[in-house]
């Protein structure tokens, strides 16, 4: 998609807004929001209320410069006209309140994002062994390069002390499986966990802590 | 009435959000499951879902036939169901577990995707449960299950039995 319709349609619609020489301003997607969110004070009294009038939203032009305070004939209400002057403040308010509940939505992962190492490594380890032990990406490259059923001693020539241990599990008849696992350098809250069986090497697993 | 008004459109627009939020949340959960392809090493011939004679083939060689009269089928581990190529087939496999994967045949109204351990994964008549330990060329070879992770797919603990 090319900017070039968007912003052409917008200029049009709020070319009154804003002063001819903002034209060539890159941002200027952005400025017809920032306008509307905080209504001049007093609207001067030579800016062209324009043609695109009619079919502009009505919290935009519900505001005095549409029926000038000098006109006798046509009473305006005080009343209405502070409501309607208070009005764009009250969806302000609410587009604040919901991107407040949206940043909260989103929000709280990248907040606890160091707690969830620890958390974790509650959800994957039975007993610690190397509280220093992390996973590199070069390590791991070389890891997954390693076929099932391969020795031990080849998956143990590239990564030394696991992080952890997981409690034994018996998961073929009368075969016990050790479990390891390491935390990702790159990745803390996601887990490589390896399974073996004897001295041969079953296979790996990620894990993600969420 | 000149303060109501932009209350009720706050509250309202409020509750469309939610509801929205609401809306989007449920639609990543219950976003379509992948389907895993199970390519079994042993290349035997009647497998589940194989036709003989025109009757379909419930469960083959290596796979441990259980009578569950309709019982619950629960999750040995925190791990996920997906469905696979053959209709009648799950697949269940739990990082807990790396180079393995359990096929589950003849599971009905199953929870498919992220399962907990514990968690009901379906119900069956009569389950067909094989245990598969991964193969360096990528195929799934089948092996015989440890009755504790039998037990723990019924919902029992080995200290019940």
């Amino acid at each position: 998609m090319t900017h070039s319709h968007p912003q052409s349609d917008s200029h049009d619609q709020y070319s009154h807004y804003y002063p001819r020489e903002n034209a060539t301003n890159a941002y200027q997607d952005f400025a017809p929001r920032r306008r509307v969110a905080q209504p001049p004070a007093r609207p001067s009294p030579g800016a062209p209320y324009p043609a695109a009038a009619g079919r502009a939203p009505r919290s935009l032009h519900s505001y005095p410069a549409a029926s000038p305070p000098s006109q006798p004939g046509r009473r305006q209400p005080r009343v209405t006209r502070r409501a309607n002057r208070r009005s764009p403040r009250k969806f302000l308010l609410a587009g604040g309140s919901m991107l407040a509940l949206a940043a909260l939505v989103v929000g709280p992962k990248p907040i606890v994002d160091r707690a969830d190492q620890r958390t974790g490594e509650k959800a994957v380890c039975q007993e610690t062994v190397q509280e220093k032990s992390v996973l590199s990406r070069a390590e791991l490259s070389e890891l997954l390069a390693i076929d099932e059923r391969a020795p031990k001693a080849d998956v143990q020539a590239v990564i030394a002390e696991p992080y952890c241990t997981l409690s034994p599990v018996e998961v073929r008849e009368g075969v016990m499986a050790q479990r390891e696992a390491y935390p990702l350098e790159f990745n803390p809250e996601t887990w490589f966990v390896v399974l073996y069986e004897g001295e041969e090497y079953a296979g790996f697993d990620f894990r993600f802590s969420r | 009435m000149r303060s109501r008004l932009p209350a009720t459109a706050l509250l309202f627009k409020t509750v469309s959000l939610l509801g929205l939020l609401g809306l989007g949340a449920c639609g990543l959960s219950q976003a379509q499951v992948p389907t895993r392809n199970i390519p079994v090493q042993q290349g035997w011939t009647l497998q589940p879902g194989s036709a003989i004679g025109g009757f379909e083939v419930m469960g083959g060689l290596g796979d441990i036939s259980i009578d569950l009269g309709g019982g619950q089928i629960k999750a040995p581990f925190d791990g996920q169901l997906q469905p696979s190529d053959r209709d009648e087939c799950l697949a269940f496999t739990s990082p807990e577990v790396p180079g393995y994967l359990f096929r589950l045949c003849g599971v009905t109204k199953p929870r498919l995707g992220d399962v907990k351990a514990g968690q009901v994964m379906g119900r069956s008549e009569v389950l067909q449960f094989a245990a598969m330990r991964r193969q360096p060329d990528g195929t799934w070879a089948i092996v015989e299950p440890a009755t504790e992770i039998l037990e723990k797919t019924l919902g029992q603990s080995s200290e019940d039995s």
